[in-house]
């Protein structure tokens, strides 16, 4: 029996199309469409390329904050149950569960038997933030991937002392005028972004395993200096931004297999 | 005696020239990048206006976001002083003072001798600020100096579901995408600021007579609803974006008596 799991966000959508615990498709695109043209979209690809047709697919998960859009889903479920069912799936020691996509973070605490017992979120406020960081790639003049390399690499981090995403965008603007060596200035960039992750983090504690996922995950400058911050080893999963996607999947599984 | 008083805001400088209890010149700029060079020439401004060297003024006070950047000045003080005391001076009857800037919005109580005595800023997020509002009307594509009267235009206005200046940016992409008109979103945009700032206002508590201070007193738009929710119309002096340079000006003429009178005496 196969099931799907879609995860519509506020930048991209993400498919998985799961048989047992093997995943048949796992895919994440950037989308400007309306959730339920962006995740048509991407069902038709997976199906196109696992040779499926929709009547395969038993049950049908959606989650993310489009989740509502998505009109061939037969349930919807929080993206704080989708992560963390995803994010345990992957690493079973999982305790602590951090994602942090384009427009919010949310941090999940995890009982022994892998139950969501807290969590706490963001979803106000730009800064700590995938959007805050692809902002500053215009202002720096590097790309994003560049950006977390020379972070991960860079010793000295350059202050942010604003906390507001514009704010700090005029503030990197005049660190540069003034001649601050860019690498610090990446480097705080990313600092300003762990300080606002760990402030949501805080609210429910770090229990280890800590597992970081979502797209802002992928950047090697936010993993290394965050592992640098929290004195804990910091697990990222191989395919970060399709977790949720992954524990809509599982729970589809989970829901429709009985 | 001749005194000088500049306020270096995030946005916006100005320098004002003093004699005595009569403003004689000012001068109002963009702060742009290099805020020492910047209070200079918005004092020179005033300087040629008065037809004044800056050899004779006695004393200048900075104030403002950028006071430690004014290399001319004989002391600084914060904004918070500088604006209970430049409102003070228009409106002795003044107990409330809020000042919306480029990139901070205050709430400020005052007694009947212009003296601060509780405030409440926002600082940290540009929801609220001059700059939100600057943010929008470029996404929008309307002139900074129209979006206020033209968001009293609307019969129809759209509530907006985000804070974040950076998320509101989407939304009103999206809203513009999905066809709403421009006018309400930017209704919705004003209401949104208004209400963030009705917020500051009533934490501090609201007392009459109540003024408006900074570049956002020259928007209709966000006086008008700021008004509705206060309850109270409110005094909104002619050029509102010189109150912080006027304070401490006049703050200036008291610390030059205050050094006069202990020079006498010693």
């Amino acid at each position: 029996m196969t099931f799907a799991g879609v995860d519509v966000g506020t930048e991209s959508v993400k498919l998985v199309i799961l048989r047992g615990d093997q995943i048949l498709f796992s895919k994440a695109f950037a989308s400007e469409d309306e959730g339920s043209v962006a995740s048509r979209m991407i069902m038709e690809e997976g199906l196109g390329q696992t040779g499926l047709s929709m009547d395969n697919i038993e049950y049908v998960v959606a989650t993310g904050t489009g989740r509502a859009t998505v009109e061939f889903a037969h349930k919807q479920r929080s993206e704080q149950l989708c992560h963390a069912r995803g994010a345990r799936w992957l690493i079973p020691s999982a305790r602590t569960v951090l994602d942090v996509g384009a427009e919010g973070s949310r941090a999940m605490r995890l009982s022994e038997e892998g139950k969501v017992v807290d969590f706490a979120i963001n979803s106000k406020c730009a800064s700590g933030t995938g959007v805050f960081l692809r902002g500053m790639t215009k202002v720096v003049e590097i790309p994003l991937d560049e950006m977390g390399a020379m972070a991960a690499a860079a010793e000295k981090a350059a202050k942010i002392s604003s906390f507001c995403a514009v704010f700090a965008e005029s503030e990197v603007i005049s660190s540069i005028h003034t001649g601050v060596p860019k690498e610090s200035i990446v480097a705080g960039i990313h600092e300003a972004v762990i300080s606002r992750l760990l402030e949501v983090v805080g609210r429910i504690g770090i229990t280890p395993d800590l597992v970081v996922t979502g797209g802002v995950a992928n950047n090697v400058g936010i993993i290394k200096r965050l592992q640098a911050r929290v004195g804990v080893e910091v697990k990222v999963p191989e395919s970060p931004q399709t977790v949720g996607a992954l524990g809509a999947a599982l729970i589809a599984q989970e829901i429709g297999g009985k | 005696m001749l005194l000088g008083g500049v306020d270096v805001g995030s946005r916006t400088t100005c320098a004002l020239i003093l004699e005595d209890d009569k403003i004689l010149s000012y001068g109002l700029i963009n702060t742009g990048a290099e805020s020492a060079k910047t209070s200079r020439k918005a004092m020179d401004i005033a300087l040629d206006q008065a037809s004044l060297r800056l050899e004779d003024i006695s004393y200048v006070l900075g104030s403002g976001y950028g006071r430690f950047l004014v290399p001319f000045a004989n002391e600084n003080v914060t904004e918070i002083w500088c604006h209970a005391r430049g409102a003070h001076y228009y409106f002795p009857t003044v107990r409330t003072i809020l000042d919306m800037g480029g990139q901070d919005c205050k709430a400020i109580s005052v007694d009947a001798n212009g003296n601060h005595t509780k405030f409440l800023m926002n600082d940290k997020c540009a929801a609220g600020t001059g700059r939100f509002l600057e943010l929008m009307a470029e996404v929008l594509g309307f002139p900074l100096e129209q979006i206020g009267p033209l968001s009293l235009e609307s019969k129809n206005e759209v509530k907006i579901s985000t804070t974040c200046a950076v998320f509101a940016k989407s939304e009103v992409a999206f809203l513009m995408r999905s066809h709403v008109n421009k006018i309400d979103i930017l209704a919705g945009l004003h209401e949104a600021t208004s209400v963030r700032t009705y917020g500051l206002l009533k934490r501090v508590g609201i007392k009459s007579d109540f003024v408006i201070t900074g570049g956002i007193a020259k928007n209709v738009g966000v006086v008008r609803r700021v008004e509705e929710k206060v309850g109270l119309k409110a005094l909104i002096p002619e050029e509102p974006q010189l109150i912080g340079a006027l304070g401490a000006a006049l703050l200036a003429r008291d610390k030059a008596h205050a050094a006069g009178i202990a020079r006498q005496a010693s």
